[in-house]
């Protein structure tokens, strides 16, 4: 699925995870596949609690990373694709 | 109830603490068996090795276990014995059904590390055996434990668990102890107890040529996920703890379900947060221990 700002996504429910010093370990429950992110991507993946606009993540992880609008919502348009695919994410609005 | 349920069994009925019940501590978990009359009842020859004395400490929980006969007897062919062996079962309400090849059994938690069972079994098909394993993983898991695919070994009065999927070399790495016992050499009971985790062995696996450790259990060192190295020595590397956490859930014996998965990762992750969890890039040959033992200097 292709997602754009103002998509919706959320952590999906059939998943377990923790944070741990920092990084996340994802285990997506029916894909029987475990993730580890980087710190970048825990703090988008922790975001995603809740269901949440891409833009406003993106909005987040320039607050925080300090980094140009228009990369951060690239990073974080990236990083959703990736573990939409991966199910441990779910898109709640597509807001296409 | 189908008529494989435990409830079905002549033994269900029978009052546990005869003079007759089989007393054994397995995996951190102390049973008191009461077979049926006349029921064949002997466990394998490696349980027999991995078994302990009742009064053996410390456990993690401890079970008594009415079992009889299946009825109508052995069910369909013997199964290949090296065929791997699983055990399926489901808490609900502090109770649970296990089932597994030979055995069947209903098992209920009266309170914190005590239960009581009543199963059936069938004794051409390692029921008995199989019953003690699998009671020992059921209780292990439902305290908080893990049940780790590993090989462990006794060093200088403390448990070095070694980790990794087949062919990592957790066997070779256990060989490179060589002051050490085994513990278990396939797969191990993981535990917290009297404030400090603790490792039991499991039945399973090849042999392991260092001397058996005559302890029950033992408290953890640390757990080292094994891989073959390229280089000239032995090196350890400890892992970042989200490292660390899927190191030791993929080396989890049993998960699956979402509620599974969380007793799982909350249980690596007190065990983590207690003791180190390193990689060990092994090479054949040295000893292992004077790495192991700058690892602990380190982390103490």
């Amino acid at each position: 699925m292709s997602l754009g700002p103002r998509s919706e996504i959320r952590q999906a429910r059939r998943i377990a995870t923790r944070t741990i010093a920092g990084r996340a370990v994802v285990i997506v429950i029916d894909a029987r596949k475990m993730h580890t992110l980087d710190s970048v991507a825990t703090f988008i993946w922790e975001r995603a609690e809740q269901p949440r606009a891409i833009a406003s993540i993106a909005d987040d992880v320039v607050e925080r990373f300090e980094v140009e609008p228009e990369r951060a919502l690239q990073d974080v348009l990236r990083f959703a694709d990736h573990l939409v695919e991966l199910g441990a994410l779910e898109v709640e609005n597509p807001g296409l | 109830m189908t008529a494989h349920s435990p409830e079905a069994a002549p033994a269900a009925r029978r009052p546990v603490g005869a003079p007759d019940a089989t007393r054994l501590v397995l995996g951190g978990v102390a049973m008191e068996v009461c077979p049926a009359p006349g029921l064949p009842w002997s466990l394998g020859e490696e349980h027999r090795t991995m078994a302990r004395a009742f009064e053996a400490t410390p456990v993690v929980g401890s079970v008594r276990c009415a079992v009889g006969r299946f009825p109508g007897g052995s069910r369909g062919p013997l199964p290949d014995p090296a065929a791997p062996r699983t055990v399926a079962w489901r808490w609900g309400a502090e109770r649970a059904r296990l089932s597994t090849l030979g055995v069947e059994l209903a098992l209920r938690r009266l309170g914190a590390g005590q239960y009581v069972a009543r199963g059936a079994v069938e004794p051409e098909r390692g029921g008995p055996s199989s019953l003690c394993t699998a009671l020992a993983c059921a209780v292990v898991l439902r305290e908080g434990g893990l049940v780790l695919h590993a090989t462990a070994v006794e060093l200088r009065g403390r448990a070095v668990l070694f980790i990794g999927p087949s062919g990592a070399g957790k066997t070779t790495a256990a060989h490179q102890c060589r002051n050490g016992r085994w513990m278990a050499r396939d797969r191990a009971a993981v535990f917290e107890t009297g404030g400090a985790w603790h490792v039991a062995g499991l039945c399973g696996g090849d042999p392991i040529r260092l001397p058996q450790s005559a302890a029950a259990a033992l408290p953890v060192a640390a757990v080292l996920r094994v891989r073959r190295g390229d280089g000239p020595a032995t090196a350890l590397r400890e892992l970042h703890p989200a490292e660390a956490l899927v190191a030791l859930r993929e080396s989890v014996q049993r998960a699956g379900d979402a509620e599974d998965e969380e007793r799982v990762l909350d249980a690596a992750s007190r065990l983590l947060a207690s003791v180190p969890v390193a990689e060990a890039r092994t090479v054949i040959g040295p000893d292992l221990e004077p790495p192991i033992a700058a690892l602990l200097e380190e982390r103490s």
